[in-house]
């Protein structure tokens, strides 16, 4: 190569001195900002595993027991939810959440002069950054996620006097915008960051006939959890593997399995208490959490948005998880991963998650009454249909991408498209990586103000006779990415 | 293959075996060897910062995994109007600058000349402005500053007027592409 791009070997250098340090591979250049959430804690131990929350950070877990003041206060919260509304949603109606996050998060700064040879780990400097998520969830899964970022400055003045003096522009985090048709579970209420972002615990039916007992609802929550810790590593490839290119919180130390269950399930329970549940459910939910071991009670607190609360937490005031929730009515009002420590000189701080506004809502477009936009409110992604939603191993599956007249090009330009899919003998190893999947434009749809592309999908967009049996995603690349499932049967 | 790049001879071995053909590839693609250049660098470095995701067993297999990775850099350049450079700023990797000399050379490579003359033909899909700032780039190979000067608008604006030119022409133009590849 050397006779032909000197330039291409000068690249070469430079991306090993950035990729190896000391012939090893770098672990910070994997860690990257995602926003999802997980319920599986298997992997806790081997190696860390994503949890609520978008923004690498690290917490380090130490033991707790249980607190009888915290056992009160959560069943005065699950008194409080047993007299409040049950929102139900309709057909066409979504669930909408806005969720706040908070944090100090540390931002590599490259070096300015990379010598051959040398090892140039980037300097570290501390910003502070809001974000907001705000999720639109439908009954049968469909899930919009669109995230802002709110603020981002330095953390302190020497930290923007680095970054100032190295002549690098800005830190800038971004946002994004994108749509995940249902496949009938109620995902999570931060979805996105790769992998099945359409799956969950419950489907929304199941969420509404959970068991009010609380030893009955352990139970179920259990049995899902395990169910879907099973899905994750038997069903659809997950790009985003525990331990590797994940952000959220990258758990340290060694747990004991007893408090690593507690935490496990505290977050389940923060999750579950954001969705649109029965009142005597999300009561029992919290009688759920006054049985876990190590449950500390936290008194009264205030929440990001000055909102007051109750405060109960796992683990320490330095290394643990809080969540405060509003004593009168249930409600969920933030949950906290408490951090402390630093990295390579970046001192850490809470990440916090506060639930800023909540309701039902008509369409992925649209926000409850009193909600004010953040920015401003854009059409929302490309929405795509699939049909039949089940085939046989040689189905023709009809992908529709429909938006609003200005949202689309305007030619029926063939989307990129990935597709992730069950792994069986013959079928892995071209499904991991995800294929390029070759679309074939059939027919273009004008209705109502909206225009549609429709594009046939073969087996043969994979280079495949035959589809393999199991569920499918199918995912257009781009900002705004959208996917969908499909079933083999 | 089980701890893929986990080594520097490893990641060497991998980027000598695509780096010539990547860079081709996306200079084919956008008519702009400085931009096939970032692109082929970001893509280098979100192949190594997902690497463990890749459970191929063979070269090919990792070669049909990067080209995966290129084919997204690709689409999001034409949806951002700007090479991403997520995983670079990560890694701490400037991309070093080629010289005119060596410009030249991908160009005549990846054989951009056959490539432009195509393109004119196509231009009226465009609209007036992109037309204006593909013409100045990548026909005339002027600099952005020049285009930007000429179009009397900011050099971002021109990169994003160009961009998306080329996203409008991306059928014809990998079809294009194809037809070079295939040729030598």
């Amino acid at each position: 190569m050397s006779d032909e791009f000197r330039v291409l070997d000068e690249l070469e250098r430079r991306l090993i001195a950035g990729c190896y340090h000391d012939g090893q591979p770098a672990q910070h250049a994997v860690r990257r900002p995602r926003v999802r959430r997980r319920y599986s804690w298997a992997a806790v131990s081997a190696a860390g595993i994503a949890v609520p929350g978008m923004l690498a950070a690290i917490v380090v877990i130490a033991s707790g027991g249980v607190t009888p003041s915290a056992a009160r206060a959560l069943a005065d919260a699950a008194r409080a939810s047993r007299a409040s509304a049950t929102p139900i949603l309709a057909s066409g109606e979504y669930w909408y959440t806005r969720t706040i996050f908070s944090t100090i998060t540390p931002f590599p700064l490259p070096p300015r002069v990379i010598r051959p040879g040398t090892n140039p780990a980037p300097t570290l400097i501390a910003v502070n950054l809001r974000q907001s998520v705000e999720t639109w969830i439908g009954r049968d899964g469909t899930i919009r996620q669109r995230q802002t970022t709110l603020s981002e400055r330095f953390a302190d003045a020497a930290a923007r006097r680095r970054w100032l003096a190295s002549g690098e522009p800005l830190p800038h985090f971004g946002s994004s915008d994108s749509v995940s048709s249902g496949d009938g579970w109620f995902p999570p209420q931060y979805g996105g960051g790769g992998g099945d972002v359409g799956d969950g615990l419950f489907s929304y039916r199941q969420l509404l006939t959970l068991p009010a007992s609380t030893r009955a609802l352990r139970s179920r929550i259990e049995r899902a959890q395990a169910a879907y810790t099973h899905r994750q590593q038997h069903g659809l490839p997950v790009k985003v593997q525990p331990g590797t290119a994940v952000g959220g919180i990258q758990l340290i130390g060694r747990p004991s399995l007893r408090y690593a269950r507690s935490f496990e399930d505290l977050n389940t329970i923060t999750m579950l208490l954001s969705t649109p549940l029965p009142a005597e459910v999300r009561a029992a939910i919290y009688r759920v959490a006054a049985t876990l071991p190590g449950v500390r009670y936290d008194g009264h607190a205030k929440d990001a948005l000055g909102r007051a609360g109750i405060a109960v937490a796992i683990g320490t005031r330095a290394h643990g998880m809080q969540m405060i929730f509003n004593p009168t009515t249930g409600a969920l009002l933030q949950t906290s991963m408490l951090v402390s420590g630093s990295i390579r000189g970046v001192k850490l701080g809470p990440l916090t998650q506060t639930i800023a506004a909540q309701g039902i809502v008509r369409s992925l477009n649209s926000l409850p009454r009193g909600v004010r936009p953040i920015g401003r409110l854009l059409p929302s992604p490309l929405t795509v249909a699939i049909s039949p939603r089940a085939g046989t191993p040689t189905s023709t599956f009809y992908l529709t991408m429909q938006g609003a007249h200005t949202s689309l090009r305007p030619v029926p330009f063939p989307p990129i498209a990935e597709v992730n899919g069950p792994t069986a003998p013959g079928c892995d190893a071209y499904l991991i990586p995800p294929p390029i999947v070759n679309l074939t434009h059939a027919v273009t749809i004008h209705s109502l103000g909206h225009v549609s592309y429709r594009y046939k999908l073969q087996p043969s967009a994979i280079d495949r006779t035959a589809w393999c049996p199991g569920r499918y995603q199918l995912q257009i690349v781009g900002n705004n990415p959208t996917s969908i499932y499909f079933q083999v049967r | 293959m089980s701890g893929f790049l986990a080594d520097v001879e490893a990641f060497s071995g991998f980027y000598r075996g695509y780096a010539r053909s990547v860079l081709l590839f996306f200079a084919r693609r956008t008519l702009d060897p400085e931009a096939a250049l970032d692109l082929t660098a970001e893509t280098f470095a979100q192949a190594f910062a997902s690497r463990m995701s890749f459970r191929g067993g063979t070269d090919a297999e990792a070669g049909a995994w990067l080209f995966v990775i290129a084919r997204r850099q690709l689409a999001q350049y034409f949806e951002a109007g700007r090479v991403s450079r997520e995983l670079l700023g990560r890694l701490g990797v400037e991309v070093p600058r080629a010289d005119r000399e060596e410009l030249e050379r991908i160009e005549a490579l990846a054989g951009l000349g056959a490539i432009r003359v195509a393109l004119r033909e196509q231009l009226e899909r465009l609209d007036v402005g992109q037309r204006q700032a593909l013409w100045l780039r990548v026909v005339d190979g002027q600099p952005y500053t020049v285009v930007a000067a000429r179009l009397g608008i900011s050099e971002q604006a021109a990169r994003a007027r160009v961009s998306r030119a080329l996203r409008g022409l991306a059928e014809p133009l990998a079809a294009m592409a194809t037809s070079v590849e295939e040729e030598r």
